[in-house]
């Protein structure tokens, strides 16, 4: 989404509720000093877990072991007893 | 982003309920080999158009049976809980914002004009005194005289099961009046409680009752997906939290259990402060991420 510099000037942008003392000037001037972000110091330690990889093994595991126990057929069934 | 999350809510709501495409195809309900497949979302399996079963209701009857179970290996459902496992940890609660049917109507309901209110936030926690007691414990335990558990949680609360199981059926097949006693008028009056809440709680059921968005969000911490906070952007303006459906505070909460990855925040954040990605692998560093600010 590309926003150009008119958009900021919108109501959309700057909804009537804005907080107090927040106006274009003070934003227009953060902007231009922070053209790029980095990612802060709590999200760069959101990384994937390690038991993610064994949970999708697991959740694999047991899907086979209901298709091995006759659970799908089960499942196929369960309207007959609805 | 809305207007995609909207198409695809419509054509998932559509495309598990296309049974209602062939009224005429023999039986009301249809029980053809699509059914072996759990929807993903919380949809009645009696619903006149329904392809797919509802997890929480074939997990329920799995529970159920697990007395009958003689012989063999006992039928504890683990399929349900294998397939709804997997989609927890690949896409945590981003099923309810994006493919369950009964949320997308509770979306559709909200958009009525008037005055809303926020949620009680403790009220949160009963969702997972539902997922424990209704759909688990309960068909174990609470047996009828000849010995057999019931789906609890669709006999007594499920308000999709009323609004696209029973009030449909009862007007396809009108014999099946006879057979209406306490538990629909019961439900009923839950569905009718449930909805009129919804136009003023956005998500009321998901958040306060829906034992699936309870499972889902078990994962929410751990899932592949997450909502990105790029702090330099924010200005805390508050849009983001204006915007959320379910009364998270996105550059606060990260990874919220209630978070639905509905991305309106993201739609809402005119500074990129907030994006979604993916995880990055275990034992790797995730990389600087460079934003360009609007302008």
């Amino acid at each position: 989404m590309h926003l150009s510099r008119n958009c900021l000037h919108s109501e959309k942008f700057f909804p009537r509720n804005r907080p107090h003392g927040y106006n274009i000037e003070e934003k227009q001037s953060w902007l231009s000093i922070n053209r790029t972000a980095q990612v802060s110091g709590i999200e760069g330690r959101r990384c994937m877990d390690k038991k993610v990889l064994w949970l999708i093994i697991i959740f694999t595991i047991l899907f086979i072991i209901g298709v091995n126990t006759g659970e799908l057929g089960y499942l196929m069934n369960l309207g007959n007893t609805i | 982003m809305t207007r995609l999350r909207s198409l695809i809510q419509t054509l998932m709501a559509l495309g598990t309920n296309a049974y209602l495409l062939f009224p005429f195809g023999g039986s009301v309900i249809y029980q053809g080999p699509l059914k072996a497949v759990c929807n993903p979302g919380l949809n009645c399996y009696s619903c006149p158009g329904a392809l797919l079963s509802c997890p929480v209701g074939a997990f329920q009857n799995f529970m159920a049976s697990l007395r009958f179970s003689t012989g063999g290996f006992p039928l504890t459902g683990a399929i349900v809980v294998g397939y709804l496992g997997f989609i927890g940890t690949a896409v945590g609660r981003m099923t309810c914002g994006w493919v369950c049917p009964f949320g997308f109507i509770q979306d559709l309901i909200y958009k009525i004009p008037t005055p809303k209110f926020s949620l009680w936030k403790p009220l949160r926690w009963v969702k997972y005194a539902v997922l424990a007691l209704m759909v688990v414990v309960m068909p174990v335990f609470f047996v009828d005289a000849s010995g057999l558990g019931h789906p609890w949680f669709c006999k007594l609360i499920c308000p999709a099961g009323t609004l696209e199981g029973a009030i449909p059926l009862l007007f396809l097949k009108p014999s099946l009046w006879d057979t209406v006693g306490l538990f629909f008028w019961n439900k009923l009056t839950v569905l009718i409680l449930i909805l009129v809440a919804a136009i003023f709680i956005s998500r009321i059921f998901c958040r306060v009752l829906c034992p699936l968005g309870a499972f889902y969000s078990l994962f929410s911490r751990l899932s592949l997906v997450k909502l990105e906070f790029i702090e330099g952007n924010c200005v805390e303006c508050g849009a983001c939290v204006r915007a959320c459906p379910t009364g998270v505070v996105p550059n606060q909460e990260f990874d919220s259990r209630e978070c639905i990855m509905c991305l309106k925040c993201v739609d809402a954040c005119h500074f990129r402060a907030l994006d979604f990605g993916m995880r990055p692998p275990p034992g790797k560093l995730p990389k600087v991420k460079h934003v360009t600010s609007p302008l």
